[in-house]
């Protein structure tokens, strides 16, 4: 029996491995660890230590209603676990505002001049944002990785990380991100329910760079469950320069809209 | 007497046992039947009663909305709070209705939703809080035209305080549900007492102090939801969002709303993402901020949008007319191009009064069933009673009798012998519900009190019904007996002959 044959693919398949093995190798390196994506994903959108202001508009469409348009000015400090939201549009509602102070949320009409308690996983007026949408989140904390996978998402290379909620405080169980390689920043997001249903789409397709850090600047919330039903969210005027502690107050919040 | 039912009286005598087994089937069909649609029409009539008495009118009167359909409730769509529509042109829909003469009495309408908060007051230590649930502090609030709705329903009992009159602002709120708030703010409510409620709506939020005009008990309870509460038209306008300039038109730039006519998210990924340096701003400016949420004294308060409501709830001279009432009127409404819509009962109740349908649609189902049941065991009595007979078939046949007179003989004796039990089931049913309308067994629970069609059973038989019920078991007989005789008639007459 002629052994060269078997000689040749014993050399070949030698080859074979260690070119795998050193491909893996590279992969490793040029691979962040998922951790890493969510911490800085997590770095990315908090502003610890800094003041952040902005003006949010959501626009809402429902099929077969007219559009409906909130517009408000956020003022946020997530080391005090404060945030202020001034109702800006529509004008029925101006200045009816929301604070939080840690985990108590004040709802105030100046047309009544009353204030009553909201919670923070209440829907803000009747868009597809929560109020939690824009309170500093922990990624890290809230969820834990099931898997990290490459993919493509239209022409930008991704990491697509599935993640399962540590905890039953955050809106849903199982979230997908799909995070852009070259530079880390979130491009979308898929959230699903506990029964492995898509709930929400949201996409992240604009940013700006404010002092180093990526901010979404435009942000599509797509209602998976009812068709049709969207939300953009644009954000002007973006700062991070210090807010008077008299914002984070209820007085403000009666004097501002008187 | 033809000699064919002659033939079928003979074979009933001569096959006694089989013919009680078959004629104790029929009958028992035909005394479950008359029950259970007494039971059905009395739940029919009472729920009707009862709903329209209390809350929907004999005729509902709504705007259209292509989100669902449209009862007291709102809009019963799949994305949740629709905006309820509104009745155009209020005053020419009034002229429609006082055109007809068949309309005794009606009274506007507008419905919305709300919660009892606590405001920022600090939480009382002798609050009850693990007892209480969130739907205990929400309303069901009927904004009501205090000079007209009392006029039409006379359902409630006033427990403390008064009914809301023309002029009013303020509630009306369940005994039940008013010890429920009371204990979860921790201190006892009175009529004159405040309540901080938040109206919630499709146009946002609103918060209002209500003084409680009244505290009221539902005369038959059951019939509406618990969190039902009455309050003045003009406060419900604001909490609902029926105010002036609600329905504004908002010019935004264009890049607030570019990304909404994308179909498919990852589209948007096809362009290099934008990314400009914002300018650190300096700290957002306060007099600007004032400025841009300042108002005029006078545009402060929402101005309650008048003459804005959502329903129309009619009573009529005779509830028996009510569907040729509301057929007049759809016609009026589609002449006049008014996109109204005139229902029944039902179409107000919504979601509530579908609950009824269930439960009938549930007992009419296991009368199915039964029936299915029945016609089974008596196809099987049958055939062993035919099978029996093979050669007296036969014989027959061998005499000249054709297969056509065989099956008539058959067909004659089924018939003659349903009518007979079905007959006697039916008047044992009549009887029967007699006896347990008599008994006034009454409803313990919310499932009996839309079974019984009230607090009381009272299950009535009409003619229709007994007639039916005899028409459905005759034809249950008459079917059961066709197989066997099929059967019969396959075997040839000679060795139908030799069979013992």
């Amino acid at each position: 029996m002629n052994t060269r044959p078997w000689k040749f693919q014993i050399q070949t398949l030698t080859l074979i491995c260690l070119l795998l093995a050193f491909a893996m190798s590279v992969q490793a390196q040029a691979r962040p660890s998922p951790q890493e994506i969510l911490r800085e994903l997590d770095n990315l959108g908090n502003f610890s230590g800094k003041d952040f202001s902005a003006v949010f508009t959501i626009v809402t469409q429902k099929p077969g209603q007219k559009d409906t348009v909130t517009q408000a000015r956020i003022f946020r400090r997530d080391t005090k676990k404060q945030f202020l939201i001034l109702v800006l549009l529509p004008e029925v509602n101006k200045g009816q505002g929301y604070l939080r102070e840690e985990d108590n949320v004040w709802f105030y009409d100046p047309s009544s001049r009353k204030f009553s308690f909201s919670s923070v996983k209440e829907n803000l007026q009747d868009t597809k944002a929560k109020n939690s949408d824009f309170t500093a989140s922990s990624l890290e904390n809230d969820y834990t990785i099931t898997s990290m996978t490459e993919g493509t998402l239209g022409k930008y290379p991704v990491w697509i990380l599935d993640l399962k909620a540590k905890t039953n405080e955050v809106a849903y169980e199982r979230i997908v991100l799909y995070v852009r390689k070259d530079r880390i920043m979130l491009l979308k997001r898929e959230d699903y329910s506990v029964n492995g249903r898509l709930m929400r789409t949201t996409a992240y397709p604009k940013y700006v760079e404010l002092e180093g850090k990526l901010l979404p600047a435009q942000i599509l919330i797509v209602d998976e469950i009812n068709k049709g039903e969207k939300s953009q969210i644009t954000m002007t005027e973006q700062s991070v320069a210090p807010i008077p502690d008299r914002v984070f107050t209820k007085a403000f919040l009666e004097q501002v809209s008187r | 007497m033809p000699v064919i039912f002659r033939l079928a009286f003979r074979n009933i005598r001569e096959h006694a046992s089989k013919s009680l087994i078959i004629g104790f089937l029929l009958a028992f069909g035909a005394l479950i039947l008359v029950v259970g649609n007494a039971f059905i029409d009395a739940s029919a009539m009472g729920i009707r009663k009862t709903f329209s008495d209390n809350y929907t009118g004999d005729i509902f009167i709504s705007g259209v909305s292509e989100e669902g359909a449209v009862s007291l409730f709102g809009v019963t769509s799949p994305g949740g709070l629709a905006e309820t529509p509104l009745i155009p042109e209020f005053d020419k829909t009034i002229a429609i209705l006082q055109s007809n003469p068949h309309i005794k009495a009606f009274s506007p309408l507008a419905t919305g939703f709300a919660q009892v908060t606590r405001g920022d007051l600090p939480r009382p230590e002798n609050a009850e809080t693990s007892s209480s649930s969130p739907q205990d502090r929400f309303f069901f609030l009927f904004g009501v035209d205090a000079a007209t709705y009392w006029q039409l329903f006379d359902s409630i009992e006033i427990a403390a305080g008064r009914r809301l009159q023309p002029g009013d602002r303020g509630l009306m709120v369940r005994e039940s549900q008013l010890k429920k708030i009371s204990a979860w703010l921790g201190k006892t409510l009175v009529p004159g007492d405040s309540l901080l409620v938040q109206g919630f709506s499709s146009a946002g939020f609103r918060l209002r102090e209500l003084p409680i005009i009244g505290v009221f008990r539902q005369k038959e309870e059951g019939t509406t939801p618990e969190q039902l509460a009455y309050i003045d038209i003009e406060s419900l306008r604001v909490m609902a969002g029926l105010t002036v300039g609600a329905n504004e038109n908002i010019q935004l730039q264009p890049e607030a709303t570019n990304m909404l006519a994308v179909e498919d998210t990852d589209a948007l990924f096809g362009d290099d993402l934008v990314m400009s340096e914002a300018v650190p701003a300096q700290s957002p400016d306060f007099n600007t901020i004032t400025e841009q949420l300042s108002r005029k004294p006078e545009e402060r308060t929402p101005i309650a949008d008048e003459g804005a409501w959502q329903f129309i709830v009619v009573k009529t001279d005779n509830p028996a007319r009510t569907r040729k009432t509301i057929v007049e009127l759809n016609t009026s409404f589609a002449r006049e191009g008014l996109p109204l819509v005139a229902g029944d009962w039902q179409k107000a109740a919504g979601p509530y009064g579908q609950s009824v349908d269930v439960v009938r649609i549930v007992f009419a189902a296991a009368i199915i069933i039964l029936s299915i049941v029945a016609v089974i065991i008596i196809t099987n009595t049958f055939v062993i009673s035919v099978l029996e007979r093979t050669s007296e078939i036969g014989t027959m046949r061998a005499i000249g009798a054709g297969k056509g007179f065989i099956r008539a003989m058959f067909a004659a004796e089924a018939v003659t012998l349903a009518t007979f039990s079905a007959l006697i089931g039916a008047v044992l049913g009549v009887l029967v519900t007699m006896a347990l309308r008599a008994l006034r067994i009454e409803a313990t629970n919310q499932f009996f009190v839309i079974l019984f069609g009230g607090q009381y059973m009272s299950p009535f038989v009409t003619l229709g019904n007994f007639a039916g019920a005899v028409l459905i078991m005759v034809l249950v007989g008459f079917i059961a007996h066709l197989y066997p005789v099929m059967l019969a008639l396959r075997i040839q007459p000679v060795r139908a002959m030799q069979e013992e």
